[in-house]
């Protein structure tokens, strides 16, 4: 299996509460931060461990793009999201129907086929179970 | 500045646009020798070159020793000589270094070149090359580009300040009626609202006569301990890297840096006639309003009403046309920005002069990290000739 972004994102039983996105969690004061990372971003404490993050998150706000890019075909949409542990990030945003996008909207990390058979990639999705 | 005074000695540019049978040396060298002659100085006399690029490694192959291919072409020999790569604002980033190597009293006379070549043929390996000036691992295969970061980042002040599409087709529009007389710029025609809302969608809100468009292109300036045409002379010149928000709040890389060269330069927003801001998309403008203390929160819809951001009001704002309307050759355009500044501050820029400009501020920012850009560099430049 080929990852699109291998230091991105965890598949299903890479971490506890995977697939999602590659975290830290901070032992000494519980902040957490995107990819993995050798030193807490808020307090600078060493004494971290790697957690699965973002499964997941909030969208903030969009775009909706007309030019393609990455093997993604235009129109496409890209947002940034909240992940439910504090980071921020952008993402490819997949939904049925763009036009009930909406910021704050709950959305789940989601598994995909990306560019070639069998190779993964990732989106958010509309979180139907938080609707 | 700290240390020694810091003058802009002479200021030169190849123009901005598609060259096909130009190669990036000799870009690079019209800019330089342009620069030394209106120094009047002899290429013997630099110390030091500081070189600013980003992309020739993933364009042209020549990742290293990229300043020196360019200049020993026009005889430059034996001094020091630094390549700077630092996204789009390599330029800036080059200033930066040069003007401390002045004020350190290290160097007397330092040249610095921003060059960059961006038509090759495959437009596909130049919006590649541009987009790794994010993280790579985390930006790279998931469709974005840098028009759907600056959408995100428009939308965002569009909701804060209550304006909407009309304000960024203005601000397009102003661009571009100011580049008509920049003989740098790539784009020297007048377009109307109408036209920017006519051109097609890129990344919504952004527009395509929204978009700075990839060019060929260099800039050059000599930096001096001594006084040139104009007596023009460098207040403050501040870097600033992308905060770690969850730590550091919520002060962007822009003001982090603005605020930097204010306290250096003992100046504040009020204190300047007008502004060189890097608009990657015209409409980013909105946010460095804000961000560079040219209006406070909450007042961009009034300061776009009452057009202070055009050529003849009270704050202009990229009266060379900016990066939409000049190009954007990455590596040189935070070196074209000290250029502008200076032929304004001399009374030499012609159709884009401004009225009686004393002190002007040029923001060129880089790449994108964690949620705002990588790095920006601000510059402050003052003339001290007579009123």
């Amino acid at each position: 299996m080929e990852k699109t972004n291998p230091n991105l994102f965890y598949v299903s039983g890479e971490a506890e509460g995977a697939p999602g996105l590659k975290g830290t969690r901070c032992v000494s004061c519980g902040a957490a931060a995107l990819l993995e990372v050798p030193v807490c971003p808020v307090c600078l404490s060493r004494n971290v461990k790697s957690t699965c993050i973002g499964a997941r998150a909030t969208l903030t706000r969009f775009s909706t793009v007309f030019h393609s890019a990455d093997s993604f075909e235009a129109p496409y949409v890209i947002g940034q999201v909240h992940t439910a542990e504090g980071p921020s990030t952008f993402a490819p945003i997949l939904a049925p129907n763009p036009r009930e996008l909406r910021q704050g909207m709950k959305l789940k990390f989601s598994l995909i086929e990306r560019g070639a058979p069998g190779r993964i990639g990732f989106a958010y999705v509309p979180d139907k179970e938080a609707l | 500045m700290l240390g020694r005074a810091v003058y802009v000695r002479g200021v030169g540019f190849h123009p901005f646009g598609k060259h096909p049978g130009k190669s990036l040396k000799q870009l690079a060298a019209t800019a330089a020798l342009d620069a030394l002659d209106d120094a009047g100085v002899d290429v013997r006399s630099i110390e030091a070159a500081f070189c600013g690029n980003a992309y020739a490694g993933l364009l042209t192959g020549q990742e290293s020793i990229r300043g020196q291919t360019w200049l020993r072409t026009i005889g430059f020999s034996r001094a020091a000589l630094f390549n700077v790569e630092n996204a789009c604002a390599s330029g800036g980033s080059a200033v930066h270094l040069a003007c401390l190597g002045v004020a350190s009293g290290a160097y007397d006379e330092v040249l610095v070149v921003g060059a960059e070549k961006m038509f090759v043929n495959d437009t596909a390996k130049t919006l590649s090359a541009l987009a790794t000036s994010a993280d790579t691992e985390v930006m790279s295969n998931i469709g974005m580009q840098f028009a759907a970061v600056d959408a995100i980042r428009v939308k965002e002040v569009m909701e804060a300040e209550g304006v909407d599409d009309t304000a960024l087709e203005w601000i397009t529009s102003k661009n571009h009626d100011n580049g008509v007389h920049n003989p740098m710029a790539q784009f020297r025609k007048p377009m109307t609202v109408e036209q920017v809302r006519a051109s097609r969608m890129i990344a919504d809100p952004i527009r395509l006569f929204m978009c700075s468009a990839i060019s060929d292109g260099a800039a050059a300036v000599v930096l001096s301990s001594k006084p040139g045409r104009g007596a023009v002379k460098m207040r403050a010149s501040a870097v600033a890297s992308s905060p770690m928000r969850s730590r550091d709040g919520d002060h962007p890389t822009p003001a982090l840096a603005a605020d930097a060269a204010y306290a250096q330069a003992g100046l504040g927003p009020k204190d300047l006639d007008f502004a060189e801001v890097h608009d990657a998309v015209s409409p980013a403008e909105l946010m460095y309003y804000r961000e560079l203390g040219f209006c406070k929160k909450g007042e961009v819809a009034q300061f776009v009403r009452e057009k202070r951001s055009a050529l003849n009001g009270s704050m202009p704002v990229n009266p060379s046309g900016g990066l939409s309307s000049r190009g954007h050759p990455v590596g040189a355009t935070g070196v074209a920005q000290i250029v502008e500044l200076a032929l304004q501050l001399r009374g030499d820029a012609g159709g884009c002069q401004v009225k009686d400009a004393r002190i002007g501020l040029a923001h060129n920012a880089g790449g994108w990290i964690g949620e705002d850009p990588a790095v920006c560099v601000v510059h402050i430049l003052e003339t001290e000739r007579p009123h």
